[in-house]
């Protein structure tokens, strides 16, 4: 009996060994440095993936040339994917052979045409290509690190690749490509240019005899291998998707194709938040249907009917994928690169961070890279009232752990005050972040006793005027002639009415200013709130400054103004190149600054002589949930989001950043520019007589346009935009927050519109539009 | 019979269980909300919610204009559904297309109706133009103070076919032989309204009073239509306190005012109550 069972333990034990294991994975097995590849002016753009036994293979460009593709192949155990076939050709830019042949001549590259690929792909066994120009499905293999193909057959017809109409044909790029039972599956999505209407489905090309078939089953939107020889399909037709009650997708059918006997069959349905996943393949190691919700990926199992989250990845988006075993492989944006995450239907993380509206952008993969066992998901609100916003924040497991809004246009600080964001004075690298905002910044977030509620991320404003020079200059104006605030802007319409009209037909005074005292009086009512909150003063209209203004706006004469802007011919514009620009970007407009010879100049505009210019900075924020469940990882995210601001962010809020910031364009754009003067001098020493003149103009035009344009591209922020935002702008700054104000100064601006158009229409007089005005504020202010 | 019929508690469970779930827990459970603070952190503060929302004037206009909406629409509604119902008695047979023609309104979507209304009264609509017929200024009937008559008109017109059809119900068991005898003796129909129907039928009638009553309380989505969260103080209501202080998340004020109004309405239904000629007829 020993015998027996020391026997028996023995064989469980080979038999463990011999079985498969799984191949664990987590990593990133091509790596993309974006900066590096855009210094120098190349970059990486992975086409598709396609698994071949124990082997993935990445098709994509490498280089400059698009065109230029090469394969690389990884598998599981080796650090990172290797070079594999060079020499590629990728074609489905082109629309003829003719075409490509001719461009693969100029460009002088040594790849085969008539072998040029399209769409790689497989059919378990081996790695194909498929050339659309003349039809041909290939094998692809390797010797030497050069492609050898062999053909196996070419397409009957090649028509029904293409979109047909009456001038132009041109080739519809598929949305998904398999091979079942011997027939290649092309899904593909058109445009019906009769009816308007988007056309779904998927033709077959037989392996054996090249017929290209359409498919009997309608309204495909994806397609994956399935088991035993055939194919799922999700099919939904575009008018029955959206749910108009339900405000929700209606689900997609899941059918199961035969590709042999041309049927599909439902065999269950499949319901989804979006219009569809970005990737769906079928694992056989987990007899499921895989796709992704977000960043969790998603299993289907038991037969279609049970869904479990078997995975994550670190990715908002991916272009291609595919399935090794257990393992995920996955392409998603550019610098994202190709990761490798490993799937499991027992997957579990009791660590994770909610991100409200999360994406997964350079910041949250740096931290996936550092913690790749700690999940980052999205959570989307569906509304983001106070109401909405507190539900969400108190949802338990489920509620976002990192909160990001727009300061102006939320509750944020009625969030703050109740307490709702966690201080964050306790965490280093987030307080020495917001030590080194600007005052104006720092102030918003912080509080009286040194907590600090949230870590600004974004700002920008959009209530700046600016004047056209080149209209200016041209009307023989100059600068003092332009007025400094709404009191004199009125006054000088009221001169443009008079004088300019007949003079400058062609100009308008103000951008977007048809109907000129309606769209004053909006103007003046909004920046006259904005003043109030900039000054921290008591809202209220009853004032000399509004009264002043409004006195101004009804003195204003415009009927020969508006007659001139109105177009005689119905379909042409009605726009008119302005004097002034207002509503224009002022916080967060490097572009505009970064030159002192720009063609505009900023105008800080104020109220009246007494009330001057204010600029409200847009802000968004981050801040913690106090009742996250996962403090400790949220906060470190926090510190990557902080890491990861854009540039152009970052000089917007931290007063230390006082270094100009370099384009990194700059030296490609002069040497390029640099090379085609050189070009042209060259030919100019080889030209004829009659044409050197010519040259000679085009060799002036070019140098002057390179000395022109040095001092633009040399940088992205400027020493001059640093300079002008640190002494002419930041002064004017202040944060834009409701005060009293349930919401945003729209918001506000909403509950006085019936009144505002009231007095518009002239139904009431200007002293009653005051005292109900500020009636209702008295009632804000008091409740 | 309770006692006996074990089965009658079996098929009111169902009604009770949400009655108790959605009203009465909810009730009693919002008196915890009343007693803390309102942050995040929800802190206890006793009765500092009461002492503050009794001195906040807006709390106060709220308070005393649904009060004297609800005293003059419910006197109305009630009096003019008595008339109507009294009316309709005498066609007998004929009376009922009437009273489906009353109860439209009632069934109507308010959303639907308050379109109609702002139509109707907008400063070019029907009643301005009819005003001006009359040789007087057109006026900003959706604006301002003047807001209070569409509002009230709009609320009786809505909801006189109900109580019309619950006072009908209730006059259909006043026996005919009362009013032979009133009839023999020479009371005229205004006699017998008020001195043989109104008596035989007080308990509809304070039925009827009470829900004109308390449904007057919840004018405030038709003047939220047109005048928004915050119409002109004529108009200002409780629940309109209530709803932006809802969108504020100042929970705690929201229960502390439902509460006080709710003291204040038991008090007043109970003192009604405390009559016995409302509890049971008159015979």
């Amino acid at each position: 009996m020993k015998r027996f069972l020391l026997r028996g333990a023995a064989l469980m034990l080979i038999l463990c060994l011999m079985m498969p294991t799984a191949l664990a994975v987590d990593a990133t097995i091509l790596r993309v440095d974006t900066e590096e590849e855009e210094a120098n002016g190349f970059y990486t753009m992975i086409r598709d993936l396609a698994v071949v036994g124990d082997t993935v293979y990445l098709y994509g460009s490498m280089t400059d040339n698009t065109y230029a593709t090469e394969i690389l192949r990884w598998k599981p155990g080796m650090e990172s994917a290797e070079p594999y076939i060079s020499g590629l050709l990728f074609t489905r830019f082109f629309d003829k052979l003719d075409e490509a042949k001719v461009n693969v001549e100029d460009q002088e590259m040594d790849v085969d045409v008539e072998h040029g690929v399209t769409k790689m792909f497989t059919d378990g066994e081996r790695l194909l290509g498929l050339n659309h120009l003349n039809g041909k499905i290939f094998a692809i293999t390797e010797k030497d690190g050069k492609p050898v193909f062999e053909d196996i057959v070419t397409l009957k017809d090649m028509t029904a690749l293409y979109h047909q109409s009456e001038d132009y044909a041109y080739f519809i790029s598929p949305e998904s490509v398999i091979c079942v039972s011997g027939k290649v599956l092309w899904q593909y999505s058109d445009w019906n240019d009769q009816t308007g209407e988007n056309v779904r489905g998927v033709m077959a090309f037989d392996l054996k005899d090249g017929s290209v078939v359409k498919t009997s089953p309608e309204n495909i939107i994806s397609i994956v291998a399935y088991k035993d020889g055939k194919a799922l399909m999700l099919s939904r037709s575009d008018e029955n998707a959206w749910d108009e009650i339900k405000q929700a997708y209606r689900p997609m059918d899941i059918l199961s194709y035969d590709p042999a006997a041309d049927k599909a069959e439902k065999i269950g349905e499949f319901s989804y938040q979006q219009w569809r996943p970005d990737y769906l393949l079928y694992s056989e190691a987990m007899d499921a249907l895989v796709y992704n919700v977000d960043t969790r990926v998603m299993g289907l199992f038991n037969n279609l009917k049970e869904e479990k989250q078997v995975g994550y990845v670190p990715l908002s988006y991916a272009s291609c994928c595919a399935i090794l075993d257990d393992s995920l492989v996955i392409s998603g944006n550019r610098d994202s690169g190709v990761i490798a995450r490993t799937l499991s239907r027992d997957f579990k993380t009791d660590e994770y961070v909610n991100v409200l509206d999360g994406y997964m952008d350079k910041a949250s993969r740096a931290f996936a890279e550092d913690y790749p066992q700690i999940p980052i998901y999205s959570v989307v609100g569906s509304n983001y009232d106070a109401v909405s916003i507190d539900l969400l924040m108190n949802a338990g497991a489920d509620a976002p752990d990192i909160m990001q809004l727009n300061m102006d246009y939320s509750v944020y600080t009625k969030l703050a005050a109740k307490g709702y964001c966690a201080d964050l004075s306790g965490y280093p690298k987030l307080a020495a972040f917001v030590n080194d905002l600007y005052p104006a910044y720092r102030e918003a977030v912080t509080g009286p006793n040194g907590e600090i509620f949230a870590i600004p991320t974004r700002g920008y404003s959009y209530d700046g005027f600016f004047v056209n020079k080149a209209t200016m200059e041209d009307m023989g104006l100059t600068i003092d002639d332009i007025p400094t605030n709404l009191v004199e802007l009125c006054a000088f319409i009221t001169r443009w009415n008079d004088e300019f009209v007949e003079k400058f037909p062609n100009y308008n005074a103000v951008e977007y200013f048809s109907d000129y005292k309606k769209n004053m009086f909006n103007l003046m009512f909004s920046r006259y709130i904005a003043y109030c909150n900039a000054t921290k003063q008591e809202v209220k209209f009853d004032t000399p400054v509004f009264r002043e203004m409004i006195s101004a706006m009804e003195a204003m004469e415009t009927k020969e103004l508006e007659a001139s802007l109105k177009s005689p011919d119905p379909e042409k514009s009605d726009y008119k190149q302005p004097l002034i620009y207002c509503n224009s970007e002022v916080v967060g407009n490097w572009y505009d600054f970064n030159n002192e010879d720009s063609g505009t100049i900023f105008l800080p505009m104020g109220l009246t002589k007494d009330a001057g210019y204010y600029t409200g900075v847009n802000m968004w924020v981050m801040f913690l949930n106090p009742k996250s469940q996962h403090k400790e990882y949220a906060v470190k995210l926090m510190e990557y989001m902080i890491d990861g601001i854009y540039d152009s962010d970052a000089y917007t809020l931290l007063a230390t950043k006082t270094e100009p910031l370099k384009n990194s364009y700059f030296d490609e754009w002069l040497e390029s520019n640099q090379k085609q003067l050189e070009e042209m001098e060259k030919n100019l020493a080889d030209a004829p007589e009659e044409m050197k003149a010519d040259l000679q103009s085009m060799i002036a035009d070019q140098k002057a346009y390179i000395e022109r344009r040095t001092s633009q591209m040399q940088y992205t922020i400027s020493p001059h935009a640093i300079e002008v935002y640190r002494e002419t702008i930041m002064p004017y700054v202040y944060v834009s927050t409701p005060s009293f104000l349930d919401a945003s100064e729209d918001a506000v601006t909403s509950e006085f519109n019936s009144l505002k158009q009231q007095y518009l229409d002239g139904k009431i007089n200007i002293d009653k539009f005051i005292r109900d005005a500020d009636g209702k504020l008295l009632m804000m202010q008091s409740e | 019979m309770f006692h006996r019929k074990k089965i009658v508690w079996l098929l009111l469970l169902p009604g009770l269980t949400g009655i108790m779930a959605f009203y009465v827990v909810p009730f009693f459970g919002g008196i915890y909300f009343s007693l803390m603070d309102g942050s995040f952190e929800n802190k206890f503060v006793g009765i500092a919610n009461y002492r503050e929302i009794l001195q906040n004037s807006m709390f106060q206009l709220g308070l005393r204009n649904t009060w004297e909406l609800s005293l003059l629409c419910a006197p109305v509604i009630w009096l003019l559904a008595f008339i109507l119902a009294a009316m309709l008695k005498t066609l007998k047979d004929k009376s009922t297309a009437f009273r489906n023609i009353l109860l439209l309104p009632y069934l109507m979507p308010s959303s639907a109706m308050l379109l109609i209304w702002t139509l109707m009264f907008d400063y070019g609509g029907v009643i301005n133009r009819f005003v001006v017929a009359l040789g007087q200024e057109r006026m900003l009937w959706l604006e301002g103070e003047a807001m209070r008559f569409p509002i009230i008109l709009l609320y009786i017109w809505k909801n006189v076919g109900f109580s019309v059809v619950l006072f009908a119900s209730a006059l259909s068991a006043v026996h005919p032989s009362l009013y032979e005898f009133a009839a023999l003796e020479g009371a005229g129909w205004w006699t017998q309204s008020f001195r043989i129907t109104l008596p035989q039928i007080l308990p509809t009638a304070f039925l009827v009073f009470v829900l004109a009553w308390v449904n007057a309380f919840k004018i405030f989505k038709e003047v939220y239509f047109i005048g928004g969260a915050y119409p002109n103080q004529a108009i200002y209501t409780l629940q309109h306190f209530m709803n932006n202080k809802f969108a504020n998340l100042d929970y705690q004020d929201v229960t502390t005012a439902a509460y006080i109004f709710a003291v204040g309405v038991m008090v007043l239904f109970a003192m009604m109550y405390a009559s016995k000629s409302v509890r049971a007829p008159s015979t």
